[in-house]
């Protein structure tokens, strides 16, 4: 049993055309090759079955001989991947058998000058239309010779002796290749034709799927901004009472409290506060992501800027017992263009951060110009430091450095992430040098005459 | 005579709040929790502030306070919007007084309400 199953599969190795899984065109063409090749066969086969009822001589027992020899050397050169070169081979050594035979029987008189048209066929559907005009002057040729050879009495007298019967098998055999061949051919072409049009329809499909997809995440993405709009609204309104309440208590509007009463009121307060910043961090991210925010460029003294700066992080810096200094380099020009609300916004999330991240020493903002385009506010802290680990990712959303960060510092990690984003939107760049142990300094550096703006 | 704060908020446990940090700020206050009785109200009161909530039902807020701003008679008045939106807080706060936006703290709102009070 198990033998003759590796006998089956040996044959059918045997026969099998070989398969090029990266190129389709070769593959086609080696399977169409092999077909040729067996056609070949099976009109040397019948040849000799005739040859031995007409004419006894071992002309046609050698070509079948010689034919399968052919198509085994063939098979061995298309696996390895001569596909092409195999293709020249087999047309070439078609010629040669043709050219045999006609002169064998008796010259272009022969019904077997016709058979050159199929080897013309062969070589203009499998290789080119070149090789085809070059085999058909080849044909040409060789017929003149033969004619002249004939004229002047130099032709051998015939092997093969041409009677109407064997003239009919020959012309017939060389319709049924020809007409075997071009059936082929055309078939193999609308196959062709074929897949290019379904793989045509699958993109167009695929295309309009895309389509598709890219408009349920733009409605997602508005879905989402309309839903943190609304939930904003909604917390904000019932948080703003909790506060409001706590400090009515707090401030003694219905009557004075006891110490621990404060106290608690205040913890109200505190949590209130709390929750409100995560609130606010959600929806500016929100808000810059679909580009909401107000970008308008005015012209503002940079004085007045650093004036409210102190005003606010002052008490902060206080509170915690660090120095605080803000420092103008005087190469700087006294007013700056540029969209203020947003460079307010970007200076205060990132001097937020310092001042939560540093417990001692101090947090310094220095404006410098930075070449003769740029500007820039550089926030240097003394704080833990940021490892060259997750610098690489500290701006990407939800990065918090640790969890209890987030436990001690509250926000849901989105700081950064939207001063990076505040400053992509403003055509600036922010860079990060910070070492452990050292503290970190945050540097938007930022354009003199902003993008849409005449000079 | 103490100034007059119209409180306009349909929320009334912010109403209340607004109302507390005004007169603890010296005002004399008057809260009305509907937009069309606020309107009303306004033909016949001339207040030194109103704090405006913009999110009303039954009246756009932003229209009320358009009214007001082209009322010759209120000119004087000082208004206070208070909303959530921040977006809308930056798109008026040129044309206001004051934006408050929520959640407003009451100890702020009334240091901001006494700064405002005329004569200050």
């Amino acid at each position: 049993m198990v033998a003759s199953k590796g006998l089956f599969e040996q044959l059918q190795q045997l026969i099998a055309p070989p398969v090029f899984a990266d190129d389709e065109d070769k593959t086609r063409l080696a399977a169409m090759f092999n077909v040729v090749m067996f056609g070949l066969l099976a009109a040397s086969f019948a040849f000799i079955v005739f040859s031995l009822l007409i004419f006894h001589n071992l002309i046609a027992p050698v070509i079948f001989i010689v034919m399968l020899l052919a198509r085994q050397i063939a098979m061995v050169l298309m696996r390895r991947g001569y596909v092409q070169l195999t293709g020249a081979l087999l047309v070439s050594f078609l010629w040669i058998i043709f050219v045999f035979l006609t002169v064998a029987s008796g010259g272009v008189d022969s019904s077997h000058y016709i058979s050159f048209i199929t080897v013309i066929l062969i070589a203009g559907l499998m290789l080119s239309g070149q090789v085809a005009l070059i085999f058909a002057g080849l044909s040409v040729f060789a017929g003149l010779v033969m004619l002249l050879a004939e004229q002047n009495g130099l032709f051998p007298a015939a092997l093969i002796p041409v009677t109407p019967f064997s003239a009919w098998i020959s012309v017939s055999a060389n319709f049924i290749l020809g007409a075997l061949f071009l059936y082929l051919a055309v078939e193999n072409m609308r196959a062709a034709l074929e897949r290019a049009r379904r793989n045509e329809h699958d993109l167009q499909l695929k295309v309009f799927e895309t389509r598709q997809l890219m408009q349920e995440i733009q409605d997602a993405y508005e879905y989402k901004s309309r839903l943190v709009a609304r939930v904003n609204h909604e917390l904000r309104t019932p948080l703003g009472s909790t506060l409001g309440m706590a400090e009515l208590l707090k401030y003694g509007v219905y009557g004075s409290l006891t110490p621990e009463q404060t106290e608690a009121a205040q913890k109200i307060i505190n949590n209130a506060q709390r929750l409100e910043r995560i609130i606010n961090e959600m929806l500016e991210h929100s808000r810059i992501e679909s580009g909401q925010l107000s970008q308008e460029i005015v012209s503002f003294p940079i004085a007045g800027l650093i004036q409210g700066l102190q005003a606010t992080f002052d008490p902060l810096a206080q509170e915690k017992g660090l120095e605080f200094t803000l420092e103008l380099d005087g190469d700087m020009p006294e007013t700056i263009t540029g969209p203020q609300d947003g460079i307010i916004q970007a200076l205060s999330s990132l001097l937020d951060n310092a001042f939560k991240f540093t417990e001692s020493g101090a947090v310094r903002v220095r404006f410098f110009r930075q070449d003769a385009e740029h500007w820039a506010f550089s926030v240097t802290d003394s704080g833990a430091g940021i490892p060259s680990a997750a610098q690489a990712y500290i701006f990407e959303p939800f990065r918090q450095m640790d969890e209890s960060a987030t436990r001690k510092h509250g926000g849901i990690g989105l700081g950064l992430t939207i001063v990076k984003q505040l400053v992509d939107e403003m055509g600036g760049q922010i860079t990060l040098r910070s070492q452990v142990g050292q503290g970190s300094t945050f540097t938007v550096s930022l354009p003199f005459q902003p993008q849409g703006v005449a000079p | 005579m103490k100034p007059l704060a119209l409180i306009v908020e349909d929320y009334e446990d912010q109403a209340i709040i607004f109302t507390k940090a005004l007169e603890r700020a010296g005002y004399e206050t008057e809260t009305i929790l509907d937009g069309q009785l606020a309107r009303q109200r306004l033909t016949e009161i001339a207040p030194d502030v109103i704090v405006l909530d913009l999110h009303l039902p039954n009246i756009s807020g932003v229209e009320l306070f358009r009214q007001i701003k082209a009322d010759a008679r209120l000119k004087t008045a000082r208004v206070f919007l208070a909303t959530a939106d921040a977006a809308m807080a930056d798109r008026l706060k040129d044309e206001c007084d004051l934006v408050l936006l929520k959640p407003i703290s009451f100890s702020q709102l009334t240091t901001l309400a006494a700064r405002f009070r005329p004569g200050e």
